[in-house]
């Protein structure tokens, strides 16, 4: 129950940041949010994967959204939206198991401490990757293509390892 | 151990994939920096996670129990891996429950680091049980992948049931040629007075009764009441029972009969068993602790199986029923086959008594009128039941869950003081 809540906090907070901050297309963005808010409780309530699949995809279309109607300025705080969405998406995936069976005070506390292992982490990753996109190397078609195979080549390597 | 996959590695992956692909489609590293961190958890979970090795060895602290008694199962865990998360669910038989401790519970378990489980267990229901079922499922540490085992029990438990307190048992009218507790109705060598007789060549002086013979002026000797054993068949008819709320007319026979047996055991007594019902089981009288857990064996095994054929006591070996036994027979008196068979019994000559199990307490009156008279002819008709017995010179008690046994053992004594044999 626990985790579920915090789950739901956590994604309602990361629906209002850019609905409140945005300046153009508001109604989309909040229509957005408000979706991802209630797709997420659905999915809790139901203890269904699918619409929380969902819950969270939107939740980044929102953000992308947000960006679109933002400009061209690269938000130095996407890190800390990428934190926010990878906790939402541990703490809901928590809240999605069943809870008939007690959990020790050593799992519960070492699971915290991994929570907040991972968004320290996720700021890390995030801020590196933002580092590396903003070294000016350039832009061509060919990077482009380059790009997309890597990002096919990497889909297609956790695609290979989950088997 | 079963590997299977979760969905929120499914999930997670298609969200880094979705994000890489928007990024670039849209031209924003932000898209890049929100599914980077979902893309490296799918990564480090998929190459350190593997199989964890778990293994479980369960023990308990003793083989044999009382009805009631409580005792210790240990589940031992170890694993060649840490395992962040691994559920444990003790699989329990119906008549064994948990009196202390978790079930299920999620723990951590630490590369070779043993974990030791303990749990309680209350022994509900007499019977034999195979313990020690575990189910485990262990997660990697990124939960992308759940472990999978069931091991299968193999702690074998028997619960005995709970013996009643019993004062007194029902005498039987013969006794057989051996030592024993009974004081037989013959006379012979013995310590219970029996009669005076006059003297007769070859009797022993330390017989002669001084005080007799000076008053009436020639040698009478005391005769005496030999202790001898006696033969014992419990008769559990098992055709069929009534069950209610997790008690049953089984339960109380099998209780009844274990009581007895012991009893008569600790008498130097010899005691038979005849499961009659659906499958016919039986065991020759014996004597000793061995006998007496033979019969309780048996009466563990003893299970109510629907059997439409027609049985009666010709079914039963002739040695299994010894001449001059008493039997008593433990019963519902629900089946036809085992009312006749006890009146055939009767009329074989065998000393019978019967304590019916009583199925009334266990059956609903019901709430319409009909239902109610339904009931009502339905207690008439064990009570005419009851009286052709009676008439037969056996003796029939109602026992029923809540009243000591000791009291269907006096009404049984009570009648037999004053019934007489009676042919069929």
């Amino acid at each position: 129950m626990i985790p579920a809540a915090a789950a739901l906090f956590a994604a309602a907070g990361l629906a209002l940041h850019p609905a409140l901050s945005a300046d153009r297309r508001v109604w989309l963005i909040a229509a957005l949010g408000g979706l991802a808010v209630v797709s997420l409780a659905w999915a809790l309530v139901m203890r269904w994967t699918t619409p929380l699949a969902w819950a969270l995809a939107l939740l980044g279309a929102e953000y992308a959204a947000w960006l679109a109607a933002r400009g061209v300025d690269v938000d130095t705080r996407a890190p800390l939206y990428a934190a926010g969405l990878l906790l939402t998406a541990e703490l809901a995936f928590d809240g999605l198991e069943r809870s008939v069976v007690r959990s020790d005070v050593e799992v519960v506390a070492r699971r915290g401490l991994q929570l907040a292992g991972f968004a320290v982490g996720a700021v890390a990753v995030g801020s590196v990757v933002l580092a590396a996109a903003t070294i000016p190397v350039g832009g061509s078609v060919a990077l482009t293509v380059l790009g997309v195979a890597a990002a096919t080549l990497a889909l297609a390597l956790i695609a290979r390892l989950a088997q | 151990m079963t590997r299977s996959l979760s969905s929120k590695l499914t999930v997670y992956a298609g969200l880094a994939g979705l994000g890489l692909l928007a990024a670039l489609a849209a031209g924003r590293p932000e898209l890049a920096v929100m599914a980077a961190p979902f893309a490296f958890l799918v990564c480090a979970g998929l190459i350190l996670g593997g199989d964890p090795r778990v293994e479980v060895s369960v023990d308990l602290d003793r083989a044999r129990a009382l009805e009631g008694d409580e005792l210790t199962l240990r589940i031992v865990l170890r694993a060649a891996r840490t395992v962040s998360k691994l559920e444990a669910l003790l699989l329990l038989p119906p008549g064994l429950s948990l009196a202390e401790g978790e079930n299920p519970v999620a723990i951590r378990l630490p590369r070779d680091e043993p974990r030791t489980l303990e749990l309680r267990l209350r022994c509900e229901r007499w019977g034999g049980y195979v313990v020690g079922g575990v189910l485990i499922r262990a997660q990697d540490a990124f939960g992308f992948y759940a472990y999978d085992a069931r091991v299968e029990p193999d702690r074998e438990l028997k619960v005995f049931p709970r013996e009643e307190a019993l004062r007194g048992l029902i005498r039987p009218q013969e006794t057989q040629v051996f030592a024993g507790d009974e004081v037989s109705r013959r006379r012979g060598e013995g310590i219970e007075f029996a009669d005076l007789r006059q003297f007769a060549f070859g009797d022993p002086v330390r017989h002669v009764n001084w005080r007799a013979s000076a008053r009436r002026n020639q040698l009478w000797v005391n005769e005496r009441h030999p202790e001898r054993n006696t033969d014992v068949v419990i008769f559990l008819d098992t055709f069929t029972e009534v069950r209610r709320d997790g008690s049953s007319t089984l339960d109380l026979a099998v209780s009844a009969a274990a009581t007895l047996a012991s009893r008569y055991i600790r008498r130097r007594d010899r005691v038979g068993l005849v499961s009659f019902g659906g499958l016919l089981r039986w065991l020759r009288p014996g004597t000793g602790l061995v006998q007496l857990y033979r019969i309780i064996d048996a009466l563990l095994d003893t299970e109510i199986w629907l059997n439409y054929a027609w049985k009666d006591i010709d079914v039963v070996p002739a040695r299994t029923l010894p001449p001059q036994a008493l039997v008593i027979a433990v019963t519902p008196l629900l089946d036809e086959r085992s009312v006749r068979a006890l009146l055939d019994l009767r009329a074989r000559g065998f000393d019978l008594a019967v304590i019916e199990t009583s199925p009334v307490p266990f059956a609903d009156p019901g709430e319409s009128e009909v239902e109610r008279l339904a009931f009502r002819l339905w207690k008439l008709r064990r009570e005419a039941l009851r009286s052709r017995y009676h008439a037969a010179g056996v003796a029939v008690v109602e026992w029923g869950d809540g009243s000591p046994l000791e009291r269907a053992i006096q009404e049984v004594t009570a009648f037999r003081r004053h019934a007489r044999l009676a042919r069929v």
